[in-house]
């Protein structure tokens, strides 16, 4: 697990360096890109040449469109949709980044980003097995955006409806790319969802070179808690454990199988992190400070270097444990909590 | 007639003392963090052994033993009241309420603090979880009296009534504990370890709640253990032997649910242990009340302490619930009770 980690990381510092050291030439055409994309309506991005062709021939021939799923099985749109449902908040977000939002009709009631979502009709969601097939077949869905292996059931149950059904991952940042370049696909936006993706990858490579100074070699052990009844953390093979690994950190429960197990605080005080990061939830305590407070009352807690150093910090859950567009967001704020050094006006 | 007992009986139970000695060594022994018999010597004798062994052994995981002896010892001993007095051989201490009404009782108790999760079980704060879980069991078993009582004004067969109107009432209240989790996703985790029983980040402040509360009800039991043998030949040969029965049967009932109350709210659900520790010692120690009160209390503990060291250590650092653990080893016992029930008599 661990050479995983370091092997990561050192295919990320090459790529770095990569970029980095690449011919002038390119930056130049990201920088005129930008410029353009920056003069230009978000509707109406502009194309590298060399795509455009390509590009004019899809949209003009347009729809029909055959997606790829998750499973890599082929999803095909007769038109282009124009009432769309999304089961997923990240896709949902995903479809308003892309400028689908327009297209949507329905959400979950989870879905809360962005504000425009108030105006859909919201889906109740507790879980995929409490969703109401009648309130989806009664929005007359052109397309309905699913989660993968969460909605596998209800996916074949639309499907037996011939309801256009997508259904993507969200589980990693691989996985929000998939979903941006399909989602932008069936939805007529395959430019902004590849637009999408290298400002995300873009945003993340800065990031990262904004920390690397100060980087050591020992990288801040971080305890990412879940939950405090039972004590569930984020581990290594969820896209919390994945944003720890982007933003510098080592996650001291880097050992377990489940992406949010249970653990022993046993080991949690052996382990000793340096740091320790929490979601903010709605209803919880807003202030860090008070949080703190509360853990150093905890036996055995006031021991810990993160709680002694008063290393505690809270990001909104929302962006933490949301795979959408604004995982940029999620990491700059974990980033911040690993390396404040390296960001001096936050 | 006082059944007599052969003086050296007592001398029987000397054993399990030993095994408990043994039990509470194999469970402060190992753990998620493995400390040597050295280590916990000297933490134990208040030599240092380094800071971190030192909270690990005294905040984390000797509360952690402390209290599954407890609540092993007093779920053994309201099993042995309860199979007693109804003259039932499967009866434990789910069987009129009192463990749903906890779980219902903790359920809404972590609804209305989902926020606040953190504070639930610092020392020097009010323990809401517990006193609802408390709440819950006295509320459902209360209920099953009134029924009881409601339904009995022809006198017929009252034990019986007392078993279905518990029965009921716990498949009412589980149905409201699976509503609760249905519509609050985001809690199934919580809810769900709380159902299956769980000793995960329980300290010392459980221990001082629950503690004197199950030593002094199963003291109480312990004291009338003569009228449980007397009851155990029913109630006809009680009485014309001079027992108020209904009375007494009353005191038994409400002294086993209230220590029935006091486990379950600092452990969840723990099924299983109320049936199979009574059974084991019966078979070990003979039917009378005298030795198998104390016996079971002695079995219980040693019982749950291994239960809940595996639960600990399987997997580690994940951990598993100790309430899987106990119906693992139980339900296998169980059967084989089935099958030689006829040859051991209560």
């Amino acid at each position: 697990m661990k050479h995983g980690f370091e092997l990561k990381l050192i295919l990320l510092l090459l790529t770095l360096a990569w970029s980095a050291g690449c011919g002038s030439q390119e930056d130049a055409s990201v920088a005129a890109q930008a410029e353009q994309a920056a003069k230009a309506p978000a509707s109406e991005l502009p194309v590298a040449p060399e795509e455009a062709e390509v590009d004019v021939v899809a949209e003009t021939k347009s729809f029909p469109v055959t997606v790829k799923d998750y499973q890599g099985r082929d999803v095909t749109l007769a038109k282009q949709p124009r009432r769309i449902i999304s089961l997923l908040p990240s896709h949902t977000e995903t479809l308003f980044a892309l400028g689908a939002g327009a297209q949507m009709v329905g959400c979950t009631s989870l879905c809360n980003y962005p504000s425009e979502t108030k105006e859909l009709k919201q889906i109740a969601l507790a879980n995929p097995g409490s969703i109401s097939l009648e309130t989806l077949v009664a929005l007359q869905p052109d397309l309905i955006v699913t989660g993968g292996d969460y909605h596998r059931q209800l996916a074949a149950q639309l499907e037996t409806l011939k309801i256009p059904v997508l259904a993507l991952e969200s589980q990693s940042v691989a996985d929000i790319e998939k979903a941006m370049l399909g989602i932008g696909q069936a939805t007529g936006h395959s430019q902004q969802g590849k637009a999408l993706i290298d400002r995300l990858n873009q945003e993340i490579a800065q990031l990262q070179k904004q920390i690397k100074p100060f980087q050591k070699e020992q990288r801040p052990r971080v305890f990412y808690r879940v939950w405090d009844q039972p004590l569930m953390t984020a581990g290594p093979h969820s896209f919390i454990g994945e944003l720890i690994t982007l933003a510098g950190g080592e996650n001291v429960f880097a050992d377990v199988e489940p992406a949010y197990p249970q653990v022993s605080e046993e080991t949690l005080i052996l382990r000793n992190p340096e740091v320790i990061v929490m979601p903010r939830m709605k209803e919880g305590p807003a202030d860090a400070q008070q949080v703190l407070e509360k853990l150093r009352q905890r036996p055995g807690w006031s021991d810990l270097a993160a709680v002694k150093e008063g290393r505690v910090y809270l990001i909104e859950d929302d962006v933490i444990s949301r795979p959408g567009p604004r995982v940029v967001q999620g990491l700059q704020k974990l980033a911040q909590a690993l390396y404040p050094e390296a960001f001096p006006n936050p | 007639m006082r059944p007599t007992q052969p003086r050296f009986a007592v001398w029987r139970i000397l054993p399990f003392l030993g095994g408990l000695l043994l039990a509470l060594l194999v469970g402060i022994h190992f753990g998620a963090v493995q400390l040597s018999l050295s280590e916990i010597w000297q933490g134990l004798t208040g030599a240092a052994a380094g800071a971190q062994i030192e909270t690990i052994l005294w905040q984390i995981r000797l509360p952690r033993v402390v209290l599954a002896a407890c609540v092993g010892a007093g779920l053994a001993v309201a099993g042995a009241a309860f199979q007693g007095v109804f003259r039932n051989p499967l009866a434990d201490p789910f069987v009129i309420g009192a463990s749903s009404g906890a779980a219902l009782g903790a359920t809404l108790a972590l609804l209305c603090l989902a926020g606040s999760v953190t504070v639930i079980t610092s020392t020097g704060q009010v323990p809401w979880l517990i006193l609802a879980a408390f709440g819950g069991a006295m509320l459902i078993v209360g209920a099953v009296f009134v029924i009881a009582a409601l339904s009995n004004l022809g006198r017929s067969a009252p034990l019986l009534t007392l078993i279905l109107a518990g029965m009921a009432l716990s498949s009412f209240t589980g149905a409201l504990v699976s509503l609760i989790m249905f519509l609050n996703h985001e809690m199934l985790n919580t809810i769900f370890n709380w159902l299956l029983g769980s000793f995960s980040g329980r300290h010392w402040n459980e221990i001082a709640i629950a503690g004197p509360v199950i030593l002094v009800s199963g003291g109480l039991l312990w004291m009338l253990s003569r009228p449980l043998d007397l009851l155990s030949f029913g109630d006809e040969t009680a009485m014309s032997l001079g027992l108020p029965s209904g009375k007494v049967r009353l005191l038994i009932l409400a002294a086993a649910t209230l220590c029935t109350a006091a486990c379950v709210s600092v452990s969840g659900v723990i099924g299983f242990l109320g049936l199979m520790a009574p059974h084991m010692t019966r078979i070990l120690l003979g039917p009378r009340h005298g030795l198998l009160i104390p016996g079971s209390a002695l079995l219980g503990a040693i019982l749950l302490v291994i239960a809940d060291t595996l639960a600990r250590t399987v997997i580690a650092p994940t951990e598993i619930p100790v309430g899987v653990v106990t119906a693992l080893m139980g339900c296998p016992f169980f059967l084989f009770l089935l099958i030689s029930r006829g040859r051991q008599t209560m």
